[in-house]
């Protein structure tokens, strides 16, 4: 339960993303002008791996169903029924860490 | 089908969404998505064939019998009590009589009679190789059906568990029509397309259930239209495209149909977008891309009307569109590579509202 470095991730471009693993869990990282945001690496509908979508610096789409969030907060927009979660980010020395207590899981992890 | 003779008695099913309940009946080895359907229940579904997903409900109460355990909508950790509609059927000795489902998405409603599918009997009338690996397959049924251009049907081979999907590769005259059209891509290993690769595939016998899909084209949509379809894509692009051009869409509204093909084959489908140039006029541009390094169409391979230009489908649609990005539907069928490369131009590049994008999502 603490800030965890993501190695790489102040790398990420402008109004793009990529995916990267804290403790062995799968983390995606997007970045627009005002900051970094952090998700859990897979979509809540069907697990497709949110990296594969598009951040255009206000939106995230999955690419498995067009499914879209708002990149800032996570809520649901167009067709998605579901928000992401987020893990809160902060920037520090140029680096990236997020706060980690757990993974983040969606009802098809469950049980 | 799977379930044995005594077993052969049909359940009451409840399905619950955000819309409320709607209950139909489902007959033995029927599947719970067909049984909905054909019943009028509105229940989410894309691919009908195990792939996508939209259709997975929650059994509260009763038991289902699972056609197909690996479908891979299933994913790598799904629950116990997940049931993918299209590929369950409801047990008919566990259920005491009624099955209790719940979903995700919307229910609930019940659609007028008129527009619900249903089963048909199919005959092979004719199979011609078109290139590619693909092949053109004409169907005759037992009585005519009318879709909407883009919608597709679940096909039934003899021997093979479950259905597959196909879509029309034409779109249907306004009286309906007994016969169909499709375009099958050979997937090698693959039981049903294997079957209609056979020899002896002509007279042969199937079971269609349809007609089935969202991703169809709107008369009263008021947009210009963009389309790509790359491999076994094509059928869904001819239906799309030519339904809008039957209706008249291209007097009033501009289109772009990208065919993307690996190189110049022998593409009876070739006339097909010949004619349908012809009768669109000149507010639909039909191109062909050819991904194929340095390929050369052969002397005479065009048709008047029909473009030939070098490079990726998704990278000739964008320079095709050249920055025309406002008041646009897009529709999608082919390789999932492609619909994501072609998916990226138009959310990142012409800024489409997701909802404006149809994908044809079974491949």
């Amino acid at each position: 339960m603490t800030w965890k470095l993501v190695k790489d991730a102040h790398a990420v471009l402008e109004n793009d993303m990529k995916e990267f693993e804290i403790d062995g869990v799968g983390i995606l990282i997007a970045r627009n002008a005002s900051g970094f945001y952090a998700y859990p690496a897979l979509c809540p509908h069907m697990e497709a791996q949110l990296s594969f979508g598009t951040c255009d610096g206000k939106l995230i789409t999955c690419m498995q169903h067009l499914w879209q969030w708002d990149m800032e907060t996570g809520e649901p927009t167009g067709m998605a029924e579901e928000a992401i979660k987020t893990y809160p980010t902060k920037e520090e020395d140029g680096q990236i860490y997020i706060w980690f207590e757990q993974e983040h899981k969606y009802s098809y992890m469950e049980d | 089908m799977l379930t044995s003779a005594a077993n052969r008695q049909a359940v009451t099913v409840n399905v619950t969404g955000r819309s409320g309940t709607a209950t139909f009946t489902a007959a033995p080895g029927e599947t719970l998505l067909e049984a909905a359907l054909r019943q009028g229940a509105d229940v989410p579904y894309s691919c009908g064939s195990g792939s996508c997903g939209l259709c997975k409900a929650r059994v509260i109460s009763g038991r289902v019998e699972t056609l197909w355990p690996e479908a891979p909508a299933y994913g790598k950790k799904h629950r116990a009590d997940d049931a993918l509609l299209c590929q369950c059927a409801a047990e008919a000795p566990g259920n005491h009589g009624t099955l209790e489902l719940t979903l995700g998405g919307a229910s609930g409603a019940i659609s007028p009679p008129g527009t619900r599918p249903g089963r048909f009997d199919a005959r092979v009338l004719r199979i011609d190789p078109i290139g590619d690996d693909l092949i053109e397959v004409e169907l005759g049924l037992d009585r005519p059906i009318r879709y909407a251009a883009g919608q597709f049907g679940l096909f039934y081979f003899p021997g093979i568990v479950g259905g597959r999907a196909f879509s029309f590769a034409a779109p249907s005259p306004d009286t309906g029509s007994d016969r169909v059209l499709l375009v099958v891509k050979r997937k090698l290993g693959g039981p049903a397309t294997e079957f209609l690769f056979a020899r002896n595939a002509p007279g042969s016998r199937l079971e269609m259930f349809g007609p089935l899909g969202h991703a169809i084209f709107d008369p009263g949509c008021g947009r210009d239209l963009i389309c790509v379809a790359g491999g076994s894509g094509l059928s869904f692009g001819l239906s799309v495209m030519g339904g809008a051009t039957l209706a008249g869409h291209f007097s009033t509204h501009r289109g772009i149909l990208v065919v993307g093909l690996r190189r110049p084959s022998d593409l009876a489908s070739l006339a097909r977008l010949g004619a349908m140039a012809e009768t669109a006029g000149p507010g639909l541009r039909i191109i062909i891309a050819l991904s194929d390094e340095g390929t050369v169409p052969p002397e005479g391979w065009t048709v008047p009307g029909v473009e030939v230009m070098q490079g990726f489908a998704h990278d000739v649609m964008h320079t095709a569109m050249a920055g025309h990005h406002a008041n646009l539907m897009a529709y999608v069928a082919g390789p999932p590579p492609m619909i994501q490369a072609v998916q990226r131009v138009l959310l990142l590049e012409a800024k489409l509202p997701a909802g404006n994008i149809l994908c044809d999502t079974f491949y």
